[in-house]
């Protein structure tokens, strides 16, 4: 197949934004960029389902080793594109009822969906931080893109800063990678770090046991994980989520709390898998999912209980986007699992599409009721909004039932996926954790819905009322089809996460679990 | 790959798609009747919910014709296609030759009777057709895979079935409910709320289908709790009157309970049975297979209530009782569905929402607390006929608490005056009459009762309805009286409806449908006395019924003109015209007054108007009763009595593959036998109709009511007892509310000092946190590094420090195999020895102690291995223990055992310690 053909998904945002970027220089006024940029990532979404439809071919070694396009790739490819698409809409309508509209925030965002498909596609240390740099370079931008304001760029430069440090531990990690084995693509390392079965005799052991016991491999390991940690902002290294995504733009906010965490997780589960997929490492007991479980726990329950206690509704919607990382590492820590690992890999890449069309709508929600000078963040703002404004509150009760886990929207069924299959990791005690925390996250979600729908607002209180636009407007249809569609018939969308994942498990050499489809 | 290629590619994959969402618009589906894409169905059940998000979003936008035309608009085309759905059901049948081929000749016969009894309905499509298992279905997408087991699940399907039963219970929520929607135009015309009020009615019906057309108990509980959802927003609508929001509660409430014995029954089924889907276990309870094995279990309740509560455990002569208490799984689920049926259908002891759900708008306790959504109840125990049918005492539990029903709620219709109380008690009666059916056995004869009532309670409800719209909201049958020359229409339909309920022989549908339910408790098969019985307490609730159903319509519609007007000092002339002899400068008294109210729909309501059924909202509200009161007779052709015909009952005949029947397990000849029973057991009907109605008669009409108020001064305890309704209500506080309330009131000092307490010291703590945090946040970088920092040496020391390491064993013949959890870089050193013989106890750490286990382990020999894998024979009475040394890349141990023994298959795993 032809690799023009086969990259398609990332050449399209990435030749998009040069377009992009000539347009806005020879454009005489500002604005109007937005919808060809979510065309062009509707496109890209459009090219992902064909190479689906058409079928990935088996050899791909025209891309030698470098990237890995299969279904996951593909699966994630549209699920990033998607989100960028929603989230290029809510630009077009927030960037310029706030009076931001300038041209450049557009090949930003492309440039960063190509780096964040080329992130997922990654199947080599090396273009696994071109991705994520050239993904986080641009959001960094989008984070600052409100210039007037300093707390935007506080917040551009804290999440600068600290990503550059997750970046150097990802480095360094490669590089011990490297020195152990000589090599940078997933399988070549793989190849070498478990060169032999595990259970070989002792003696022919012994030269193996150089690489695979090295410690220098394990701390590889760690740092890989704790880079990867602070990209989907887990507990103990999500300190700069709230902060950058409150100062912020919103429609960068929902960008960055959905396409850039589901191409993190994408690349998270694929690294780990591939690399570190073996038995050994990925224990049970002593493995990374074990390490990672008390990760999930602290992400989950420090998310939601700071989100509890949260005023403002952005901010409260940061906080629960660290939580909704907790469950997703769920479905990462039962993705090892001999058997039961496939659906488990499933529900996470089903989670993360669920999640990004969730949260982009609900996050479109809160930028449709706020108007120049009047944006609405707070619980207070909101008070009475779906009374006096019954779409649009029925808009952000959908999105906000979604998140919560209310059937027959998507979110449940999210949650009853990776909740189920921890479940069938032997993860109980994870899955109780789990399902506390969510009930816990009804609280703060409902309370939206109270305020919107049963309280009035102060006495002289500025009404929350909807801007008018045509971008926000499609933007949140969009959402609102998926989130409903994928929760009437969510075993179809789970099906496809099932072909994307058996793929991949196929391909990869950690392939211990293919074909294990674990349907009962 | 070219260009084209790709298009091609996009076009095939957007058609996919679309038929992946399932509700396509084709023409051609429309007469294709391949059963699994009949989606039609799909379009039935999604109309309603298509206007409800209408009317709930853009309801104030659109306006009342707007309201009107998208409410009555997607029931009314959802009734159109609920008929050719109908229609295509009975054309998808066999040709009646194959049918009546080796059929038993009556059966035979009795397919040709009505075959010819329906040709005239439609060109052919015979109802016999279909009666072997046809039926059409809509299956658009698997839902989600539900688990019936630890691992074990079905996938949950969005399925829509349509076979007879769903089928005539479909016309009955489509058609009543199209009725009711044209009704409520009229009757909410004064009202603000319309576009809310036509919202919650689409979504009704919607739930409604969903409950009727669900192949599964999934969907079904899905709208059950939908249907229940709406009646709790319906009750509560004027939710500004705090005791018509707290009617709402109540009704949410008591279903709850309900709900809860529902989903313990489904649970149990699904456990049990191994399936949520209603034609797999038919399948399974026909087969007799291991799942109806598994049903059939005893289940040792009584045991385990004996261990689970040891002070009734410890008093023997409860304790033997107990032991006696020992259902199989099958009857405890079937006794738990029918708690939750006895929730939503209003039996004793959870009837109690349903009176006061009165507090509704009008058609809404027509629709949903009469004709619909009460006799879900029945629907699902006929549903589960063939299930229920082998659990013989939960049967007669059914009948039992069905006739006390019927007949104490009847008890307590006859002294209520609001016109809507004894409406709402009645219903509560007469299903309690459906419920006898069920009971015993006759579960066609109770959904008959379900047809017909649906017509004739639903006519009288809207009757009370128009009466009270056109009195000013009176319903006190004391305030009404004489308002046949006012309201006619209303007056010959509440006429039809009255002679229906009482069981006014042969003209009746009423009379037909409860004749069949107290002919089968007559001719109760398996314990006859318990028949006799049941069909005493029938006959005496029949009595009541027929006694206070004249004494309403008597005192509500004949005798002198309306009390109120009397009251008020207006006096009406021959032309309809009102002159005010008290109030000469009352104004809005005049001629107009009822017009004026008709047209201003601001709520300016003339306190007492002349009643009239001239306004366009009235004519609106009265073109549903005449339709209604017509079913109320015609419905009786479907359920013509044996005796008449010489055949079963068309509508019994029609359901006789999806409903089971007591008669099914007795002998042609019994059969005949009992059918010889028929004729004596009407007169028991009959003469309940004639001396309730003549009682009433005589009291009411010739005597003005003296005998009652001599009656009841005569007994005024009981009079005040049976007008307080029993005093269940006050019972219920007292014995669960109060003691609920005084828990609560616990809990609350509780939830006041020690939840508070640490809701408080969270949120103090999250404030600490955050206060620590600020000055930092303030551009500090550095904390935030610090923090990443000292998480990333939290997770070196774990992973250095915290090896860990769990067994797993499997036992294969003679050998366990001992498996360890992997780690990264970790070494393993296996070694066993013999356990402990002389432990007192099974426990790991008395047959493998600690202490011996880690010596072993150390003295043991070698550099270790990657090995994870170890086999240990099984021998010896005492076992053998197996201990394994982990020891990860950096040095450090952990330790773990377990106990491997011959005769224990369940070996005992224990984590390691260091």
């Amino acid at each position: 197949m032809n690799l023009v053909l086969l990259l398609s998904p990332i050449l399209i945002p990435t030749v998009g934004a040069l377009v992009l970027m000539m347009l806005d220089a020879f454009q005489k006024e500002d604005g109007g960029l937005a919808m060809p940029t979510a065309l062009l990532h509707f496109t890209a979404a459009a090219m992902a389902l064909a190479l689906w439809q058409r079928g990935v071919p088996s050899d791909t070694s025209a891309l030698h080793g470098f990237l890995a396009i299969d279904k996951t790739s593909l699966f994630l490819d549209a699920t990033i594109a998607l989100g960028g698409g929603i989230a290029s809409l809510l630009a077009g309508g927030y960037l310029a009822e706030h009076k931001l509209d300038r041209g450049e925030y557009y090949p930003l965002i492309a440039f960063s969906t190509a780096g964040a498909m080329l992130l997922v596609s990654a199947s080599d240390m090396l273009m696994l931080f071109l991705g994520l740099e050239t993904m986080s370079l641009g959001v960094y931008a989008m984070t600052g893109f409100r210039r007037g304001s300093p707390r935007s760029a506080e917040a551009s430069l804290k999440y600068f800063l600290l990503g550059s440090f997750a970046a150097a531990l990802m480095l360094f990690g490669s590089a011990l990678l490297y020195a152990v084995t000589g090599h940078t693509d997933y399988a070549g390392i793989a190849e070498v770090l478990h060169a032999a079965p595990a259970n070989a005799a002792a003696d022919a052991a012994a030269a193996i046991q150089v690489v695979t016991r090295s410690r220098i491999s394990i701390l590889a390991m760690l740092l890989i994980v704790i880079a990867m940690a602070f990209k989907v902002g887990a507990v103990p290294f999500h300190m700069w989520t709230p902060d950058a995504y409150e100062g912020a733009p919103t429609s960068t906010m929902a960008y960055m709390s959905s396409v850039v965490k589901a191409a993190a997780f994408g690349a998270f589960a694929r690294v780990m898998l591939a690399v570190y997929g073996d038995a050994a490492s990925a224990g049970s007991a002593a493995g990374w999912p074990a390490m990672l479980a008390w990760v999930a726990v602290a992400t989950m329950t420090v998310g939601n209980l700071v989100a509890l206690t949260q005023t403002s509704v952005k901010r409260m919607l940061a906080y629960s986007s660290i939580a909704h990382a907790g469950y997703v590492l769920l479905g990462v820590i039962a993705a090892p699992r001999e058997g039961t690992g496939t659906t488990a890999y499933a529900s996470v890449l089903f989670y993360l599409l669920a999640y990004t069309v969730s949260n982009m709508g609900a996050v479109g929600a809160l930028i449709l009721a706020g108007r120049r000078g009047a944006e609405s963040v707070s619980y207070d703002d909101l008070a009475g909004y779906a009374r006096r404004h019954p779409a649009a509150g029925f808009a952000m009760t959908l999105f906000l039932l979604s998140l919560t886990g209310v059937p027959p929207t998507v979110g449940f069924f999210a949650k009853f996926y990776v909740i189920r299959a921890t479940l069938d990791a032997g993860y109980t005690a994870l899955a109780l954790i789990a399902v506390v925390n969510s009930a816990v996250s009804a609280y703060y979600y409902l309370g939206v819905l109270v305020k919107m729908y049963m309280r009035d607002p102060a006495p002289g209180a500025a009404l929350a009322s909807p801007m008018r636009s045509g971008y926000v407007t499609v933007a949140i249809l969009t959402a609102a089809v998926f989130v409903v569609w994928m929760g009437v018939m969510p075993e179809r969308w789970l099906d496809l996460a099932r072909e994307a994942v058996g793929a991949a498990t196929a391909a990869a050499p950690s392939a211990a679990t293919a074909g294990g489809n674990a349907a009962p | 790959m070219n260009l084209p290629d790709i298009s091609q590619q996009l076009m095939a994959l957007a058609g996919d798609q679309i038929s992946v969402l399932g509700l396509r618009i084709n023409l051609g589906n429309l007469t294709d009747v391949t059963p699994d894409t009949y989606s039609v169905l799909g379009w039935i059940v999604w109309l309603p919910v298509i206007g409800a998000l209408i009317n709930g979003i853009w309801g104030k936008k659109l306006g009342r014709q707007g309201v009107y035309i998208a409410g009555i608009g997607a029931v009314g085309t959802s009734f159109l296609l609920s008929i050719l759905a109908f229609f295509t059901l009975l054309k998808s049948g066999h040709a009646p030759a194959e049918a009546a081929e080796g059929a038993n000749a009556s059966a035979g016969e009795a397919a040709h009777a009505a075959h010819h009894m329906l040709s005239f309905v439609a060109r052919a499509p015979s109802i016999q057709q279909v009666i072997d298992g046809v039926k059409v279905e809509w299956m658009p997408w698997d839902w989600f895979l539900a688990p019936t087991g630890p691992h074990t699940g079905e996938m949950i399907r969005m399925r829509y079935v349509l076979d007879p039963l769903s089928g005539v219970m479909l016309l009955v929520v489509t058609g009543v409910g199209t009725l009711i929607h044209v009704y409520s135009a009229g009757y909410m015309s004064h009202d603000a709320g319309y576009a809310r009020f036509f919202a919650y009615l689409n979504l009704f019906i919607f739930a409604m289908l969903n409950l009727i057309l669900g192949d599964s108990l999934v969907l079904l509980f899905l709208g059950w709790e939908g249907v229940g959802l709406a009646s709790y927003l319906l009750i509560g609508f004027w939710y500004h009157n705090a005791a018509y929001a707290f009617a709402g509660r109540k009704a949410f409430i008591v279903n709850r309970i309900g709900d809860a014995g529902l989903l313990m029954g489904m649970s149990i089924i699904a456990w049990k049975g191994g399936t949520y889907t209603f034609e797999t276990l038919r399948h399974h309870v026909a087969e007799g297979g291991a799942a109806w094995t598994a049903l059939t279990e005893h289940t040792g309740l009584g045991n385990f209530l004996i261990d689970a509560l040891p002070f009734v455990g410890s008093i023997p002569s409860i304790a033997s009782k107990m032991e006696l208490l020992n259902p199989t799984w099958g009857g405890l689920a079937c006794l738990l569905l029918f708690v939750g049926c006895c929730g939503k259908s209003a039996q004793f002891p959870l009837y109690v929402w349903l009176p006061d759900a009165m507090a509704g708008p009008t058609p809404v306790s027509a629709l949903i607390h009469a004709a619909t959504m009460v006799t879900a109840g029945i629907y699902l125990l006929c549903r589960l006929s063939f299930l229920f049918i082998h659990f013989t005492t939960v049967m007669n539990i059914i009948a039992l608490v069905g006739a006390f029903t019927a007949l104490f709620a009847a008890t307590i219709a006859v002294t209520q005056v609001e016109l809507k109380k004894v409406l709402a008690y009645s219903t509560v009666s007469q299903l309690g009459f459906m419920f006898i059916g069920c009971g015993v056995g006759a579960f066609s004869a109770g959904f008959f009762h379900v047809f017909t009532h649906a017509f004739f309670k639903a006519c009288m409800f809207l009757g009370a309805g128009a009466v009270m719209h056109a009195c000013g909201d009176r319903q006190d049958v004391r305030e009404l009286g004489g308002l046949r020359k006012y309201l006619p229409v209303t007056f010959w339909t509440f006429l039809v409806a009255t002679l229906a309920i009482i069981g006014t022989p042969f003209l009746f549908s009423g009379f037909y449908s409860k004749d069949e339910i107290l002919f089968r408790a007559f001719a109760h098969t398996w314990s006859p006395g318990l028949g006799k019985l049941v069909y005493g307490m029938g006959v005496l609730a029949a009595t009541l019924t027929s006694f206070y159903m004249s004494r309403v319509f008597i005192l509500t519609f004949l005798g002198e003109g309306p009390a109120y007007l009397e009251k008020a000092g207006i006096t009406v002339d021959a032309h309809g015209h009102a002159t005010s002899t008290a109030h000469d400068d009352a104004h809005g008294h005049d001629a107009h007054g009822h017009d004026a109210h008709g047209d201003d729909g601001h709520g300016h309501h003339d306190p007492n108007p002349i009643p009239s059924e001239a306004g366009i909202d009235m004519k609106l509200m009265v073109a549903p009763l005449v339709v209604l009161a017509t079913m109320a007779i015609v419905a009786s052709v479907l359920g013509l009595p044996h005796w008449m015909t010489h055949h079963e009952g068309m509508l019994a005949t029609f359901l006789e593959h999806p409903v089971a029947d007591g008669f099914q397990f007795v002998s042609e000849a019994t059969r005949t036998q009992r059918h010889t029973l028929e004729i004596p057991a009407m007169f028991g009907g009959i003469g309940a109709w004639a001396v309730g109605a003549g009682l009433a008669i005589w009291v009411y009409v010739s005597q003005k009511g003296e005998p009652a108020k001599r009656a009841s001064e005569a007994l005024p305890k009981l009079y005040s007892l049976v007008l307080a309704k029993w005093r269940i209500d006050e019972l219920y506080d007292l014995v669960f509310v109060r003691p609920l309330r005084g828990f609560a009131s616990f809990v609350a000092i509780f939830d006041r000092f020690v939840i508070d307490g640490l809701v408080n010291l969270v949120g103090f703590v999250a404030m600490l946190l955050g206060k620590l945090l600020r000055p930092m946040q303030t551009g500090a970088v550095q904390v935030y590094g610090a923090f990443i920092s000292v998480g990333a040496l939290a997770i070196f020391a774990w992973a250095v420090g915290a090896p860990a390491v769990v067994l797993s064993q499997r036992v294969d013949g003679a050998t366990a195999r001992i498996e360890a959890s992997g780690g990264p870089g970790y070494t393993y050193r296996w070694a066993s020895f013999e356990a402990n013989r002389d432990a007192t106890s099974d426990t790991l750490e008395a047959r493998c102690p600690l202490a011996e286990a880690a010596a072993t382990a150390l003295s043991h020999a070698g550099d270790g291995s990657v090995e994870t894998r170890h086999d240990e024979a099984l021998q010896g009475a005492s076992g053998r223990c197996v201990v394994v040394e982990a020891r990860n890349a950096f040095g450090r141990r952990a330790y773990a055992r377990a106990l491997v023994i011959s005769n224990n298959p369940g070996t005992i795993v224990v984590p390691g310690t260091n």
